[in-house]
């Protein structure tokens, strides 16, 4: 699989507690990092977990995981950066990366940096769930 | 003892009321308003207790009666005419009801969470909105303010528009609270956020619904 990052991340929403209740909305809470993660990181990032949208098959593959039971957020590559641009407070406090695992080729993180905040990891991970298209799943999948 | 004038069977709703209200207020203003419904009646065969107050049907018979001062004119209330206009009155009533619905099922779910120094700043923020609401009068069809507890065991209360949406973080050490706003393109572009702490919740909360004051940008 290319090391390559495409134009699009895939981010599962496994609870239902990740969207508004008509369902048309992701929350903030659907892209915070998994803060255990950062106890396996020499640099102490805490990571959200993403697919990249490798191919037509990466999203098929996504919806299928257990940790899509809600479907699918899709983000732009470029919007990760975004928060840094518009607000000079969020410099240098999130990132992506590329991590294959076992059975998951695309598979991914959006990385917060140690140094950010409660509050400023909020910022960008609800500037992450405006900016997401929400893909539902399909019955069978 | 509250009198009235004219029949309020004889007033003319726009559209059609089950229930009409009298209203008093005491010369204090506004500040006892929770405490001033006197009188409920059922227009109709039934007489209804005059103990019963149904806010819903009260808000649905005050809209209806929008541009009409009717009902709370024709009570023979110096102090309540001298002391507030009947229409200020009603848009009052509105304006805070529509404020409620806003908030009060972020409000409910705050109240039941188990964390009380959490709970407390939940409520907090979302009292401030309501009073900002208010303060800003009727604003109709809002969204609903959601509460939601994040998988790091914080709290956010989440407000989302088409075009923007702001959020306050409640963290278990409280003091890491926080707020936080994001709006596409078509509203500014704008991605801003904070420490709750030190801040003025108000401040930030009239802000925002300045941005109300654009049609576009909350359709």
């Amino acid at each position: 699989m290319s090391n390559i990052f495409p134009d699009h991340c895939l981010r599962g929403l496994r609870k239902k507690e990740h969207l508004t209740p008509d369902g048309n909305a992701i929350y903030t809470a659907a892209y915070l990092p998994d803060s255990r993660t950062s106890e396996n990181r020499q640099d102490g990032c805490a990571e959200t977990s993403i697919n990249w949208e490798d191919d037509a098959s990466a999203l098929s593959f996504t919806l299928k995981q257990s940790s899509s039971a809600h479907g699918v957020a899709r983000l732009r590559k470029d919007e990760i950066y975004e928060p840094a641009r518009k607000n000079p407070a969020l410099k240098n406090l999130v990132f992506y990366e590329r991590v294959p695992m076992d059975g998951n080729p695309h598979h991914g993180n959006i990385v917060f940096a140690k140094e950010a905040q409660q509050h400023q990891i909020k910022t960008i991970a609800n500037y992450f769930a405006m900016c997401a298209e929400l893909i539902r799943r399909q019955n069978g999948q | 003892m509250i009198e009235r004038s004219t029949p309020l069977s004889e007033t003319k709703p726009k559209v059609p009321a089950k229930w009409v209200s009298l209203l008093y207020t005491p010369p204090t203003g506004y500040d006892l308003l929770r405490k001033s419904f006197i009188e409920v009646r059922e227009i109709g065969n039934a007489t209804a207790d005059p103990r019963t107050i149904d806010r819903g049907l009260l808000f649905a018979y005050l809209q209806s009666q929008e541009n009409d001062t009717a009902t709370l004119l024709r009570v023979k209330m110096p102090v309540l005419i001298n002391n507030a206009s009947a229409i200020d009155y009603s848009n009052r009533m509105i304006a805070e009801q529509l404020a409620d619905e806003v908030i009060k099922y972020a409000r409910q779910q705050a109240l039941l969470f188990p964390i009380r120094k959490m709970s407390v700043v939940a409520i907090q923020v979302l009292d401030h909105l309501k009073q900002a609401l208010i303060d800003k009068g009727r604003l109709p069809n809002l969204p609903i303010i959601r509460f939601v507890e994040a998988p790091d065991k914080s709290v956010l209360l989440e407000w989302i528009f088409p075009h923007w949406r702001i959020g306050f973080s409640i963290e278990p050490n409280v003091e890491e609270s926080g707020w936080f706003f994001s709006s596409d393109k078509s509203a500014g572009s704008v991605i801003a956020g904070g420490q709750l702490a030190g801040f003025d919740v108000s401040w930030i909360l009239d802000w925002v619904l300045s941005q109300l004051k654009s049609p576009a940008r909350h359709v």
